[in-house]
């Protein structure tokens, strides 16, 4: 009835646009675990750039970590009948890479690369969007924070990576190591002490 | 850097398409393509417990017609029997399961349970001719079959010391029943010869599961 009153009958016509909220990983996880590869393919796009990020920092070595990316998927792949929804599924892949990342180290019988990969210090260096004020971006301190990495102990490296580069909760580092929440925190914290009084000593020289 | 601070780059997609990722998403499709069905670890697990407990069968039975193992024994030893088939049962379902650290706990003390019944449960036993190392020669003899068993399933999944050594003992105790029918000698020739070699397969297990890399990572 007020049809006619309205300055702008254009705005009766308006549909709200509907917007289409992302799959959740368990719903993709149960198509993909039906053998649909569309499902698959948007948890790849999804997860496989930050797995590959991570992969880099944890092997410094540019070639390995690709190779452990396609390892790390072909795990997914032929082991998705193992993932249970309670684990969450980021965690579950980081899981999978670090286990890969690990053996591919103890195979190699090393700790990782001393040799700077410079693409890897670009990651490091990138000044996130999120906060474009971290000091990062500059490659020197890049370079000490990696150094002052690669001092840590493996366990306390990888829960500081997990949890600082790549964002991971607690309970989710302790999925992708295999161990408590409480355990993830601790390796975490003491990653975070020595890397305190490492790049203290590295200000000051 | 505290871990109070944010994260120093956000989880989102940091690398635009390279190479790489195309590489090995098509890999990852490929593979898809050749199984689309996912198996379940429970149907696994199911399948791997019940090929040992047959595989357990065919020794005991070969055993039994090649006149080793001595039937009768049955009735006095159905106690510690019963034992080793928990410990296979469980051993190898906690070894294949994801996660589940109680039930591996359980396993790991259901072993520990057995290892200490079996020489508890002969007492001074009976003297015998045959030398001692010959129990434990055809206890590595008859682990053989249910060792490649649960290697073949351990090496599935991410190999761990506790997954392989529990997939390890479950193996072992095919062995240990054979030897619980066919033996009547006393607690000490156990612990060594019986025992003993159910601990070499034990860490034979883990040694190869970790010799070669398993099919996936998956934990």
């Amino acid at each position: 009835m007020f049809r006619g009153l309205l300055p702008f009958p254009a705005l009766l016509r308006y549909k709200a646009i509907p917007i289409t909220e992302p799959e959740s990983d368990d719903a993709l996880m149960a198509r993909f675990c039906d053998g649909n590869e569309d499902a698959f393919v948007v948890l790849y796009d999804r997860y496989a750039p930050q797995l590959e990020l991570f992969l880099r920092r944890f092997v410094r070595d540019r070639a390995l970590a690709e190779d452990l990316l396609q390892t790390t998927f072909l795990s997914v792949v032929r082991a998705r009948g193992r993932y249970t929804p309670h684990t969450g599924l980021r965690a579950w892949m980081y899981a999978i890479a670090a286990n890969a990342a690990r053996d591919a180290l103890r195979r190699r019988g090393a700790r990782p690369e001393q040799s700077y990969d410079p693409a890897m210090l670009c990651d490091l260096a990138a000044p996130p969007e999120s906060d474009p004020t971290l000091t990062m971006s500059d490659p020197n301190v890049a370079r000490a924070v990696d150094e002052a990495l690669q001092q840590l102990p493996r366990e306390q490296r990888e829960a500081v990576l997990l949890h600082k580069m790549q964002g991971l909760s607690f309970p989710e580092i302790a999925t992708a190591l295999g161990t408590t929440v409480g355990a993830a925190k601790v390796r975490a914290h003491r990653g975070y002490q020595r890397l305190k009084v490492l790049l203290a000593a590295w200000e000051n020289a | 850097m505290s871990k109070d601070d944010p994260p120093l780059t956000p989880p989102a997609a940091t690398i635009p398409g390279t190479p790489a990722l195309a590489r090995a998403r098509a890999a990852a499709l490929d593979e898809l393509r050749r199984a689309p069905r996912a198996v379940s670890w429970r149907h696994d697990a199911m399948t791997a417990v019940l090929l040992l407990l047959a595989a357990t069968v065919v020794a005991l039975g070969m055993g039994a017609w090649l006149s080793i193992v001595e039937v009768h024994r049955l009735q006095g030893r159905w106690l510690p029997l019963l034992l080793l088939v928990a410990v296979q049962v469980v051993g190898v379902t906690a070894a294949l399961a994801p996660g589940r650290r109680t039930m591996r706990w359980s396993a790991a003390a259901l072993a520990v349970a057995a290892a200490i019944a079996l020489p508890l449960g002969r007492g001074a036993g009976a003297p015998s001719t045959m030398p001692g190392f010959a129990c434990s020669t055809s206890h590595l003899a008859v682990d053989l079959v249910p060792l490649a068993l649960v290697l073949y399933f351990v090496r599935k999944f991410s190999v761990t010391t506790g997954r392989a050594l529990l997939a390890g003992v479950a193996a072992a105790a095919t062995g240990a029943m054979a030897g619980e029918l066919s033996c009547g000698r006393g607690w000490s020739h156990v612990l060594i010869h019986h025992i003993g070699a159910g601990v070499a397969v034990a860490v034979a297990c883990v040694l190869l599961a970790r010799a070669r890399a398993p099919r996936s990572y998956a934990p």
